[in-house]
């Protein structure tokens, strides 16, 4: 029908078509949005935008612009162009960071030690225990406002430092301050929920039994308080909990931070480092009380004790009598949600932060990551276009310090950092380049950034820069404010999982990042790795534990980790 | 001597059509060195692999001998999950050739014959494979778990309700599995001569009479390749489960392809696993190599004859 001479055309036009999509997927043939100034030194920024989003980078970005417009960081450039892209998570791009242009990279989910051997990172021990003088800190180093563990941990066993920690997060209960002051849900003494503020003189004592500390005071102490308050919001007519339906890592993620916080910053040491003594394995059950081991020394051959401990097991607990009790056949949650397709973490946050816009019942508490004020600001803006008082400036909601189980002691809340997040230099950082990067890293680290950050994203960085900060004061968000207030309360114990132990160091995907594999439980022949599933199945907390203790037995052990 | 002449024969076409043999060569040059690449360097990697073993502090691969297969085998005995993943994965195969090959058979038919609003049947049943995965997940997750408990007053959706949860996921998987197979049976069954369809009617052939015993037979072959493909895919099957739940799916609902995938994905950060999934995947090939063949030859046999 078609002469050959129309038939080769069409055949070249198509193979030119497919060659042309190819290089694009290369970038070869897209420009960039923004040119190239040749009179400037340009840097190429790579940030995980998701939660935290990029506005505190960029903010940044234009500050150190500004501050360096003057300096010559080669013969003939003057000042500085900065480029911030957006990257995928770091498990995603741990193989093919050679593909992107990024130099200084923001991400989490990152294999410290993994990146390392795979080379993605170079060395920037310089540029973290150098002088901060130039950037107006002088005396001051990065090294020296990393906690403890951080300093021991980013140094690899080189005696070289290739990354820094970046924000640091956990999973959590949001409360909605606002509708506990509103609907007088605070705890009194006598155990009423009557109270509209924290800081009633009539306010109990909270989990950590110190009127003092009213970061905790009005809030219940113990799971069957706790239990109790979801009971009166729904006598109420709220919605006492939600959580994504479709991320089941999040209450994955929540488990494991309250574990972490039940068993204790010690006890959670010896976990990762394994070495010292654990006071919490699990050896039986009586009914439903665990019965515990002597004092267990933990080695590198027996790590794999230390998954059915008493934080795991009343964490575990914990979230089965959430999904499963019932007031009238009310759940706490909106029970068609459990676990559904349809309701992810976005669709959660919006029925959590449209109180009293939505029409719906009012939820009062919200299980997600301390980013969800950052992330839902395309839903504050919107309702607060209407009502600024809706707006995310003065709205008032805290990270809930978590309630412990019926007859322990008196036990200070912390939280388990949980993102493994970095700050490295890449690869693609040229010599020519590191006067450049050292300043813009150490730029972003003095404490005037760091609250800055704090102060657009209302998150923490994992640095010590709030020990003077002036949370009153300063242009926070109230809840950002209550996350500082909280972390000035923990001090030192907030934990880390991070490890200088080679072992653990080397299987952190299997021993913490991966929730499906920490979380593997096998029962009655079947492996369950999300304890929400099981639950919803009827399984218990006692046998998901004494399950997970079977999953990752000697052999488990031997053939993943020590192998 | 009769060699010699051939050569020069062939020698003079080839300057007499240089051209084209040029441009035949530069056309097809590109998917021959993917083949070599992407099929046979892959393949062959992944065979050297499956002896070696992978020192993580090290970066570099060594000799394992059978190991890998000894673990694979040794998995094999003590994991329920592989239990699993056979009745899921058999339940999957069993389903794409017996309802989803059906149904698009059917409807191919219906479109051969032109019935009443086979255009928009036609365009109905393929755009959900031009479509992005990704994005018919989500409008199906959403309307099972969304949509349908609202309209139904359903407590829970399809998805989320776990006694549900595979049949939904089934449900899927042939829904967007017509498009490819209804061009391809349309234009076999369009290929069948219009006389001899033509005759058949005349002698008061009916609907089913014509499909059963002109249209099915001349279309046999292409059968029989659909069948192949399908059961070639039986260890790769993941029926979208990445698409729908990441590495996170239900362990009720794992397949082998899940499996597979899951593995290599959740520990690309570095190779160490890659030698042992090397391994099951040459256990998998030679397992199913060879049925797949058999069950060719037999389809091929015994199967319906145009004639």
């Amino acid at each position: 029908m078609f002469g050959k001479k129309v038939q080769r055309a069409v055949a070249c036009f198509l193979s030119v078509g497919c060659f042309a999509a190819c290089m694009t997927g290369c970038n070869l043939f897209i420009e960039e949005g923004e040119q190239v100034d040749a009179t400037k030194m340009q840097l190429y920024v790579g940030n995980f935008n998701q939660g935290f989003g990029k506005e505190w980078l960029e903010n940044a970005a234009e500050r150190f612009t500004e501050w360096a417009k003057d300096k010559h960081y080669s013969d003939d450039t003057t000042g500085v162009q900065i480029f911030v892209d957006d990257m995928q998570i770091g498990s995603a791009v741990v193989n093919s960071l050679d593909n992107n242009r990024a130099e200084i990279i923001f991400n989490e989910s990152v294999d410290y030690y993994t990146w390392i051997r795979n080379g993605n990172l170079v060395d920037i021990t310089d540029i973290v225990k150098g002088d901060m003088g130039t950037v107006g800190e002088s005396g001051e180093s990065i090294y020296g406002k990393m906690y403890p563990s951080a300093q021991e941990f980013y140094e690899y066993t080189d005696g070289k430092i290739y990354g820094i920690p970046f924000h640091e997060s956990t999973y959590g209960i949001i409360y909605d301050i606002d509708l506990f002051e509103k609907n007088a849900l605070f705890m009194d003494k006598e155990g009423n929920f009557s109270l509209r503020s924290q800081t009633d003189p009539n306010a109990s004592v909270g989990p950590d039994g110190n009127a003092s500390t009213s970061i905790d005071n009005g809030l219940p102490a113990t799971f069957s308080e706790f239990y109790a308050l979801c009971d009166t919001m729904l006598a109420r007519g709220l919605q006492p909990l939600t959580w994504t339906g479709k991320n089941n890592n999040y209450t994955s993620r929540f488990i494991q931070s309250m574990a972490a916080y039940l068993d204790g910053y010690k006890e959670n040491r010896v976990k990762y480092d394994l070495k010292g003594n654990s006071e919490h394995i699990i050896a039986s059950f009586d009914g439903n009380t665990p019965v515990l081991r002597e004092s267990t020394p933990i080695t590198d051959q027996n790590g794999y004790l230390m998954t059915g401990t008493t934080g795991m097991y009343y964490a575990l607990e914990f979230f089965y009598n959430l999904i499963t009790r019932t007031v009238e056949g009310d759940h706490y949650y909106n029970e068609s949600n459990l676990m559904s397709q349809a309701y992810d973490h976005m669709n959660a946050q919006d029925d959590f932060v449209r109180n009293g816009v939505s029409g719906k019942a009012d939820t009062a508490m919200l299980i997600d990551g301390v980013w969800f004020l950052n992330e839902a600001k395309g839903t504050f803006d919107s309702i607060s276009v209407s009502d600024p008082s809706k707006s995310a400036s003065v709205r008032k909601f805290g990270l809930m310090p978590l309630p412990h189980p019926d007859g322990w002691g008196n036990t200070k809340f912390t939280y388990l950092e949980t993102n493994q997040t970095i700050c490295g230099v890449t690869k693609k950082a040229t010599e020519e380049k590191m006067d450049l990067i050292k300043d813009f890293i150490q730029f972003l680290h003095t404490d005037s950034e760091l609250q800055a950050f704090t102060e657009t994203t209302s998150t923490l960085r994992a640095f010590d820069y709030l020990s003077d900060y002036d949370v009153e004061n300063g242009n926070l968000t109230p809840f950002a404010k209550q996350l500082v207030s909280l972390k000035q309360y923990i001090g030192d114990d907030v934990v880390y999982p991070i490890s200088t132990n080679n072992y653990y160091a080397s299987n952190t995907t299997e021993l913490f990042a991966s929730d499906t594999m920490v979380f593997s439980s096998t029962i009655n022949g079947r492996t369950w790795n999300e304890p929400i599933r099981a639950f919803d199945s009827g399984v218990s907390a006692r046998d998901y534990i004494l399950g997970m203790q079977k999953y990752h037995d000697e052999s488990w052990w031997n053939g993943n980790i020590l192998s | 001597m009769m060699g010699k002449a051939k050569e020069k024969k062939i020698a003079r076409t080839i300057r007499r059509n240089w051209k084209d043999w040029v441009f035949y060569a530069v056309i097809v040059c590109i998917p021959v060195v993917q083949f070599c690449i992407m099929y046979l360097g892959v393949n062959f990697n992944s065979l050297i692999m499956s002896f070696q073993t992978y020192d993580v502090n090290t970066g570099v691969f060594s000799w394992n001998g059978f190991h890998n297969y000894i673990d694979f085998f040794e998995m094999l005995g003590t994991d329920r999950l592989w239990l699993t993943m056979l009745g899921n994965s058999t339940i999957a195969f069993l389903v794409a050739q017996f309802i989803t090959k059906t149904l698009a058979i059917f409807f191919s038919y219906y479109m051969f014959k032109k019935y009443f609003g086979y255009k928009v049947l036609r365009i109905i049943l393929f755009i959900p494979s031009i479509i992005s995965t990704l994005v018919t997940v989500v409008v199906f997750a959403r309307f099972v778990d969304g949509a349908l408990p609202a309209l139904f007053g359903m407590e829970r959706g399809g998805l989320s309700n776990p006694d549900t949860t595979f049949f939904y996921i089934l449900f899927y998987n042939v829904w967007i599995a017509f498009g490819p197979s209804l061009l391809v049976y349309s234009s076999a069954m369009n290929d069948v001569p219009p006389a001899v369809t033509e005759a058949a009617k005349l002698d008061g052939c009916g609907s089913f009479r014509e499909f059963w015993n002109i249209i099915f037979p001349n279309i046999w072959s292409t059968y029989v390749v659909f069948t192949v493909a399908t059961l070639a895919t039986y260890f790769g099957n993941n029926l979208n489960l990445y698409s729908f739940y990441g590495p996170n799916a239900d362990t009720k609902l794992y397949t082998f392809g899940y499996w597979l995938f899951r593995e290599t994905e959740l520990n690309k950060a570095t190779m160490d696993n890659y030698p042992f999934l090397s391994a099951v995947g040459v256990c998998f090939t030679m397992i199913l190599v060879p049925i797949v063949m058999l069950i060719r030859k037999c389809m091929l046999k015994f199967g319906p004859r145009p004639d």
